[in-house]
């Protein structure tokens, strides 16, 4: 079983980064790795806020920011962010359903409490593709024929997981960041199948506390908070 | 279909810290610090060392040794150009 830390932190634009070092020891305790965390941050120009063991067996409810622990998977999550334009924001993952015999990620982007755009992947494309920078480039290639308008999602290969940052473009050409995602594995449990990882993900039955419907608790709040998995049959 | 347009250069710049460790059966690995702070010194440095060598919160990548001490640190600077290639 591999451990590892993860500090969480707000950059100066209110973005939501994070730091995975590998290699835990797991014979320490947590107020160890925390004291490690604490030494490191103040190396650092960033003020992380949070720091957290992330053990392969771990499955823990989400926390403050959308984050869940899901066996060796790292599932976190900004609440979205305000663009300066157009209030628009981005709720992102949604829910991993079963759909013609393959899966599919449902990615929600919205303005306002009652609109919203869907934005789905086939993930069974993602399987016969079969490994993360491809499945990264659906991803990508899926994005960018769905959205209208000004919005962009981009998704690239960040250690060993997927980062999803969606971004919002104003009139002068300015990008705003908008909502950040990242889908990680523990770094010594690298896992290419993508397919297979989200599958196993998925029969986990994750659900976010707060984020028990579609729209309701996402756009009335105005904050998302994490994923939801479905689990599939 | 998402179009987008970039009326100018953008130019961002970052810097890591690179800490090279070693380990009790001769590994070494590096652990990077994001963005050190600009008034970073060796004392500062040596001071973290040896919070890791007291506690070991870390282990080698190879045989899962103990952290004996670091070899050296780098402060590598970046800077990125993304170039305004619209006009």
């Amino acid at each position: 079983m591999a451990t590892a830390i993860k500090i969480y932190s707000t950059d100066t634009n209110q973005n939501m980064v994070s730091k995975t070092v590998s290699n835990a020891n797991p014979a320490a305790s947590d107020y160890v790795l925390k004291t490690f965390s604490q030494q490191l941050i103040s190396l650092s120009e960033n003020s992380f806020s949070r720091a957290e063991r992330i053990d392969t067996t771990d499955i823990t409810s989400a926390t403050e920011g959308g984050g869940t622990s899901v066996s060796g998977f790292y599932v976190a999550s900004s609440s979205p962010f305000f663009s300066t334009d157009s209030d628009t924001y981005v709720a992102a993952f949604d829910t991993l359903t079963e759909a013609s015999g393959g899966l599919v990620i449902a990615l929600r982007f919205g303005q306002d409490a009652g609109g919203a755009t869907m934005v789905t992947v086939g993930l069974d494309r993602a399987k016969a593709m079969g490994n993360l920078t491809n499945f990264i480039n659906l991803i990508n290639y899926n994005a960018f024929s769905y959205l209208t308008g000004d919005q962009k999602l981009i998704a690239s290969q960040i250690n060993n997981g997927i980062h999803f940052e969606t971004a919002d473009v104003n009139m002068a050409g300015t990008i705003y960041p908008v909502s950040q995602i990242w889908l990680m594995e523990n770094e010594n449990g690298r896992n290419e199948n993508v397919a297979a990882w989200l599958k196993d993900v998925g029969e986990k039955l994750i659900q976010v506390p707060g984020y028990t419907s579609t729209y309701g608790n996402i756009f009335q709040s105005g904050n998302m908070k994490g994923i939801k998995i479905v689990k599939i049959s | 279909m998402f179009d987008l347009q970039l009326f100018a250069d953008t130019i961002t710049s970052s810097s890591v810290g690179n800490l090279l460790l070693k380990f009790y059966d001769g590994d070494t690995r590096t652990l990077p610090i994001d963005d050190p702070r600009s008034d970073l010194t060796a004392a500062d440095v040596n001071a973290f060392v040896d919070v890791l060598k007291n506690t070991q919160p870390l282990i080698g990548d190879k045989a899962g040794a103990s952290i004996t001490g670091a070899d050296k640190f780098t402060i590598v600077d970046k800077t990125d150009v993304k170039f305004d290639l619209s006009n």
